[in-house]
């Protein structure tokens, strides 16, 4: 089952929970309320020699089919990922001077909702919908 | 590609954190795969990871033939490569050193943003 992100930005937050993020220059922040489930292979040396053995007819074949793939570097062989239910992601985008932003999570069973706060700055953010899958939040 | 795109500036600024590549779009796309799979092949686009195929999977496997027919490749070998460390992901906050939080009860700067 789906249902609706629960994200909302406004003006005013009315809770007291939650935490305040500051940030001067350009910075990211992942934040996650639940434990998540890392795997890595133990030997990616076997990776890398297979890329290096598959890595131009796959370019090849993307570009034979009009993917998205413009440069043969761009192509990405996954040997580890990290995968969570629920997560909250901000970008703090501004070169210079400080970002401020506002973030209260609201648990439910396994997942949370989140409210953001954009207090001033180059800020955005975005977070994971009531869900049943699990999200990658590294690759 | 503008280096201060937010899939742009987060992927770099975690990066100082050595977890891998951050995807500020970590859902997948819909109808083409349930999630990320060691032995994925695809690109990232816009924060989105984009899977093609999966090279532990038979060439012929319907999973790997939605974006487009492929030809024959030996897989990898399984039983003797995939050996993997799993491992729990701790709950919490990560971010660059420069980001600092502070608890919002009597924060009243977090309640009265600044116009």
């Amino acid at each position: 089952m789906v249902l609706s992100r629960t994200i909302r930005i406004s003006s005013h937050s009315h809770s007291a929970e939650g935490i305040t993020y500051e940030c001067q220059g350009p910075g990211a922040l992942l934040s996650l309320p639940h434990s998540g489930h890392r795997e890595d292979v133990i030997r990616p040396k076997v990776f890398q020699e297979y890329i290096r053995d598959n890595v131009v007819s796959w370019f090849d074949w993307s570009q034979r089919n009009g993917l998205g793939v413009e440069r043969m570097e761009d192509l990405i062989l996954v040997t580890g990922c990290t995968l969570v239910t629920s997560w909250a992601a901000v970008a703090f985008l501004g070169r210079i001077g400080t970002a401020e932003i506002s973030l209260v999570q609201t648990p439910d069973r396994s997942e949370t909702s989140f409210e953001f706060n954009n207090i001033r700055g180059n800020v955005t953010q975005h977070c994971s919908s009531f869900d049943s899958v699990c999200f990658p939040c590294y690759i | 590609m503008p280096v201060d795109q937010p899939w742009n500036v987060y992927r770099e600024q975690l990066s100082s954190l050595y977890h891998g590549y951050a995807l500020w779009e970590p859902d997948p796309v819909k109808g083409l795969y349930d999630k990320v799979s060691i032995g994925d092949v695809g690109y990232v686009n816009n924060g989105f990871f984009y899977r093609l195929f999966n090279v532990t999977l038979p060439w012929d496997d319907p999973s790997n033939n939605k974006l487009g027919e492929l030809g024959y490749y030996k897989p990898l070998d399984l039983g003797r490569f995939l050996t993997t460390h799993e491992a729990r992901f701790d709950k919490g906050d990560y971010n660059t050193p420069n980001v600092a939080g502070q608890e919002n009860i009597g924060n009243t700067l977090a309640r009265t943003p600044r116009e």
